[in-house]
């Protein structure tokens, strides 16, 4: 075995004449580790700020929450516990209604749904909440004042002094609070906050049973005392139906949130990683090609396969090495150059001050994935290389010395680079199941890309003769030629052309999807909280107004006690929201169970038969997901506890649920019965067909009813739009980068296979072409193989877009074929253009230069 | 290691598709310590194939190779890569530099493949003996083809092989050049058993044996008087 050093010495001369080749390996995988350090920085500082910020925003170290009042029962043992060690506590209120403004003001809405925030005194015990005029919190419990959200006050046309109803209660605004990250006041939620003292709160008259609203306790704690207590007390909580959230666990939906958007985020890096790798690995494929000579000689004069593997492998670990630190130290200062943009994200989302910092981790992690994915991605170059014959510098590879057989090279080079994926993918995600489909997610796009690039080759072989241009014919059998990097650069720009275009698929989906205002089947106006004794009322009153897609509905809140007689077993559940997966959420969630005679038209029977009219017996209809993610099956009993009180109900039927035709559905449905007689509210919706009619009906429906909550589902679509809006930002940024890995890809492949196209070239001038004729040659091939390469990415990207898109979100895809066009034409423009300027001195070199060159 | 080589029944097929192409037939041959032995033979007639097979760079279908009592054809790939890089020099009729390394670096790789300091120190000085002192730090491409041949003399030199195997040395170098690179050859490898591949009679005519070749046989030895200097060392410039 030769020494380190010589080993060294030799991968070092080895890049005396392939700079330019290297610098593209280098710059491809550079750009991927880039892209996950810089979204593992990000989100690593995202994390340590919420969890840092964690008390301030909690405003305690302990909640208590529930849908049902907290001074009985189970929870009220709870809070005894808590208040005989000394804590100190405050009462907290949650729930959605309608904000009127009592004075009129022209130009201004009169009603805005908002999330009320009652709150009693103490609260908060850490941080504070700032106002505009200042010092207006302390005030909130002398007389029925609130404080409002700023765009509340912007909405309605609010200014301090200014009278607004909320219920029955008439208050006075006091001003807005500041939603400085970091407090207890920045709390991300999907109707703005109006914070009011809890003394009020029976004057509002919100709190009638059967409307949705979650009743807290508010708990100030010796350092480390509430994740002991909350451990300790986990079972009587989940008993009372009382959940409890430590500091630790603040901001749980925002961090839910960021959780999937950073996991999808780092799947999309990933891409641009793995596709940076497959580019380096195929110019260091097409770089050690050309070094088989050398490899040979090598062998010729003593070294042995594992000599020439480790000198080639050193070479390639430098790459890997110097790229991957390169595009970590980029990754971890970019989010840095791109702080404005970050906060600009921040603002509207997270409630945390966003502290970018300089992660160690996230540097050492984004340089050892993009050393590991290299190295998968190099290792089957490097055996072919160490398996060369050494009997190929006679001229003459025969059947020579035994490769170090091929074939399990081959298998075993797929196997790392499949296990790398799928490490990288787990590491990343921490999700074997994530990890495991985006493995196979990977394979399959590969796998067809690679067979649409076959079948280009195959085309091209068949056409490019017919072809009536010399320069023409010459470019389409370049992609036919030995050594050719037709499949790899296919592959490539493909794959870069997947991921964006996938993302531009889903995106338009999405907002078409959202589009409510031009959607003339979805409902766009929903009442919520109407209770039985308003339901005729409201009912009319709505009539009167639209009745097209009119609905009301009951809803009745309902846990899942029981199945088949047995408790659903919470033993196993994370304490932890934010780490719970999907079924156990389903095990533990309220739900709004209805009950009704017939199926609705968004809804399809997947099994089961669905009752008739009013069955003797209760019955009830779920889901198909919710019974599969329970393991229920048609027969089960199934024992809801509504509020304390049990209901049992046999389940008959199975429905696939429409979620995006907007009706009043539920994945628990009961047939009429027993069920009738339960606590509930009613939900209403209804198309109003401009938005001066649903904004007089909502000023209409709160003045006679205080207590109804009125969704303009246009307005709060308009919402998610804008969120959805600034995500796509960054993941069409994250899109766009692994197009340039393409393009980057396709520059390194050139670069490598420049020798062989100079041997060609110096042929083709030595018998009478000319500079005009070879550049033509060379930007018909690199035209065709960004042609090809898009072409393929393109209709992969549609195919994953119409077969995803239906499943993430119940709605057929939209593929926004302008902006594909001018994607593609973009990516086609950019890659030739790269490919002509990479390959330029093949044409533009006389013919005695490039001999003395090979 | 004296260099001694013996070649029993030596045979070699190549397969093309269903057809079998029998390069080498059953030879049969020993080369004694220092020989100086040429192979000559018309196009196709296997020379270079039994030089290949000599070196251990191919195996044979049939029949062993054994050098100094190690049956090298029956070696595994390491054993056999350490052999050769240790006993055996090949000069090749395309030089076979490594255009990355500079002529020095190309000369001491051998030497460091072996791990052998000792033998890589000796490069300068080699490529003095060659008159190559001044372009120690050129590239293989700012050589002329006479200088390549003699970096690669110099390289397959410095592990003072016991078998020095030469494929046309001089087929790609014109008259005077050719001449000077031979008498280098045969100069260098004074110690060394050296087989030479070759077209030329003139050169052939110098070996102390002259194996003719046809069809995959030896078909006639002519044996005469070395061509090579009693006394290399000495004749060696300074």
């Amino acid at each position: 075995m030769i020494s380190l050093r010589v080993a060294l010495h030799l991968a070092r001369a080895e890049t005396r004449r392939a700079r330019g080749t290297l610098a593209f390996c280098l710059l491809s995988i550079a750009l991927g580790v880039m892209a996950i350090t810089a979204i593992r920085t990000l989100t690593h500082s995202l994390r340590d700020d919420i969890e840092s910020q964690g008390q301030t925003l909690l405003g305690a170290d302990l909640l208590l929450e529930s849908p049902q009042p907290l001074e009985q029962g189970g929870a009220r043992e709870l809070i005894d516990h808590l208040s005989s060690g000394g804590a100190r506590s405050a009462a907290s209120v949650r729930f959605y209604s309608m904000l009127a403004r009592a004075t009129e003001r022209a130009g201004t809405h009169a009603t805005q749904l908002v999330r009320v925030r009652a709150v009693g005194d103490g609260f908060p015990f850490y941080g504070s909440i700032q106002s505009r005029p200042p010092d207006q919190w302390a005030r909130l419990a002398e007389r029925a004042y609130v404080l409002l959200d700023p765009s509340v006050a912007r909405g309605l046309g609010l200014e301090p002094g200014d009278r607004v109803k909320l219920g029955q209660l008439e208050a006075v605004v006091l001003g807005e609070f500041v939603k400085a990250p970091g407090s207890a006041a920045a709390e991300f939620s999907m109707a703005p906050y109006v914070f009011v003292h809890e003394r009020w709160l029976g004057a509002t008259g919100l709190l009638a049973t059967g409307s949705r609203i979650q009743y807290e306790r508010v708990f100030a704690l010796p350092p480390g005392r509430a994740e002991a207590w909350k451990e300790g007390h986990w079972n009587e909580a989940q008993s009372a139906h009382v959940s409890v959230r430590t500091s630790g666990e603040a901001a749980a939906n925002v961090r839910r949130f960021l959780t999937r958007l950073s996991r999808f985020m780092t799947l999309v890096g990933l891409v641009t990683l793995f596709l940076g790798a497959l580019g380096i690995g195929s110019a260091l494929h097409a770089f050690m090609r050309s070094k088989l000579d050398h490899a040979a000689i090598l062998r010729c004069l003593g070294a042995t396969s594992r000599d020439v593997f480790a000198v080639y492998a050193l070479l390639a670990l430098g790459i890997a090495g110097l790229g991957s630190a390169l595009g970590a130290s980029v990754g971890a200062f970019l989010p840095f150059a791109l702080a404005g943009f970050s906060s600009s994200l921040g603002a509207e989302l997270l409630p945390a001050e966003l502290t970018l910092r300089p992660s160690a981790p996230a540097l050492l992690h984004g340089a050892f994935a993009g050393i590991v994915a290299t190295f998968a991605f190099t290792l089957l170059p490097l055996f072919r290389t160490a398996s060369v014959s050494p009997l190929r510098v006679l001229g003459r590879t025969g059947t020579a010395l035994p490769p170090a057989g091929s074939r399990r090279a081959l298998g075993l080079g797929l196997v790392v680079a499949i296990a790398a994926v799928f490490g990288l993918s787990l590491i990343e995600t921490e999700s074997a199941r994530v990890a495991l489909l985006f493995t196979a997610a990977i394979a399959l796009a590969l796998g067809v890309l690679l067979v649409l690039a076959w079948g280009s080759r195959a085309l091209a072989r068949r056409l490019g003769p017919r072809l009536p241009s010399f320069q023409l014919r010459q470019g389409v059998a370049n992609l036919e030629r030995p050594g050719n990097q037709t499949s790899a650069v296919i592959v490539a720009v493909g794959l870069g052309f997947v991921l964006l275009g996938t993302l531009l698929i889903v995106q338009r989906s999405l907002e078409r999807l959202l589009a409510i205002e031009q959607r003339a089947e979805l409902p766009n106006l929903f009442v919520i909280d109407i209770q039985p004794d308003q339901a005729a009322d409201v009912e009319a009153r709505l009539r009167a107004v639209s009745t097209d897609l009119l609905s009301l509905s009951p809803m009745i809140s309902a846990r899942i006690a029981a199945v088949n007689g047995r408790s659903v077993d919470q033993s196993g559940v994370a304490r932890d929201d934010v780490q719970r997966s999907w079924e156990d959420r389903m095990r533990t969630r309220e739900y709004f169970v209805s009950y009704r005679e017939e199926l609705l038209s968004s809804e399809a029977l997947t099994g089961g038969q669905f009752w008739s009219g009013r069955p003797e017996r209760q019955e009830a209809s779920l889901d198909t997901g919710l019974a599969q993610a329970l393991g229920i099956e048609l027969g089960d009993t199934l024992a809801l506890d509504i509020g304390g009180l049990p209901l049992e109900a046999r389940v008959t039927s199975f429905r696939d649920i429409h979620w995006q035709a907007l009706r009043p559905n539920s994945m628990i449905l009961l047939s009429p019965g027993e069920i009738e007689a339960a606590p509930k509210m009613f939900v209403a919706s209804l198309r109003v067909p401009t938005a001066p009619e649903r904004e007089e009906l909502q000023a209409q429906l709160v003045a006679r009813h205080p207590n109804l909550s009125v969704v303009d589902a246009a307005e709060a679509a308009q919402t998610v739009l804008a969120i959805v809006s600034r995500i796509s930002r960054v993941l069409t940024a994250l899109g766009t980068l692994a197009l340039l890995v393409g393009a980057v890809i396709l520059g390194g492949a050139v670069a490598a296979g420049r020798f062989a196209r100079q041997k060609e070239a110096m042929l083709f001038k030595v018998l009478g072409a000319s500079r005009a004729d070879l550049r033509w040659m060379l930007g018909a091939e690199y035209a065709l193989l960004a042609l090809l390469g898009t072409l393929a990415g393109w209709l992969l990207a549609e195919v994953i877009g119409r077969v995803a898109v239906p499943r993430l979100f119940d709605a057929a895809a939209d593929v926004p074929y302008l902006v594909l066009t001018v994607l593609a034409l973009s990516a086609l423009l950019l890659n030739t253009l790269v490919g002509v300027f990479v390959g330029r001195r093949v044409s533009d070199l006389p013919p005695l230069a490039i001999q003395r060159e090979e | 290691m004296s260099g001694r080589i013996e070649v029993r029944s030596l045979g070699r097929d190549y397969r093309d598709g269903k057809q079998s192409l029998t390069v080498l037939d059953g030879v049969e041959l020993v080369i004694e310590p220092r020989q100086f032995v040429a192979i000559t033979g018309p196009s196709g007639s296997g020379k270079s194939t039994l030089l290949g097979l000599m070196a251990g760079l191919d195996r044979p279908t049939r029949g062993e190779v054994v050098i100094d009592g190690t049956v090298i054809t029956a070696l595994g790939e390491d054993a056999l890569s350490a052999f050769r890089g240790r006993n055996i020099g090949f000069v090749f009729q395309t030089f076979q530099l490594i255009p990355t390394l500079t002529a020095l670096e190309n000369v001491r790789v051998p030497a460091e493949i072996l791990g052998d300091a000792a033998l890589a120190a000796r490069a300068p000085e080699l490529l003095a003996r060659m008159g190559l002192a001044d372009r120690a730090r050129h590239y293989p491409s700012q050589l002329s083809g006479g200088e390549m041949q003699r970096v690669a003399l110099a390289r397959a030199s410095i592990t003072r092989p016991s078998v020095l195997l030469a494929d046309e040395p001089t087929g790609n170098l014109d008259a005077a050049s050719g001449a000077r690179v031979l008498d280098l050859l045969l100069e260098t490898c004074a110690e060394s058993t050296l087989v030479l591949v070759t077209h030329n009679a003139e050169l052939a005519a110098r070996a102390e044996r002259e194996l003719c070749m046809r069809h995959g046989r030896i078909e006639r030895v002519i044996e005469r008087r070395s061509g090579r200097p009693e006394r290399a060392a000495e004749r060696l410039p300074a």
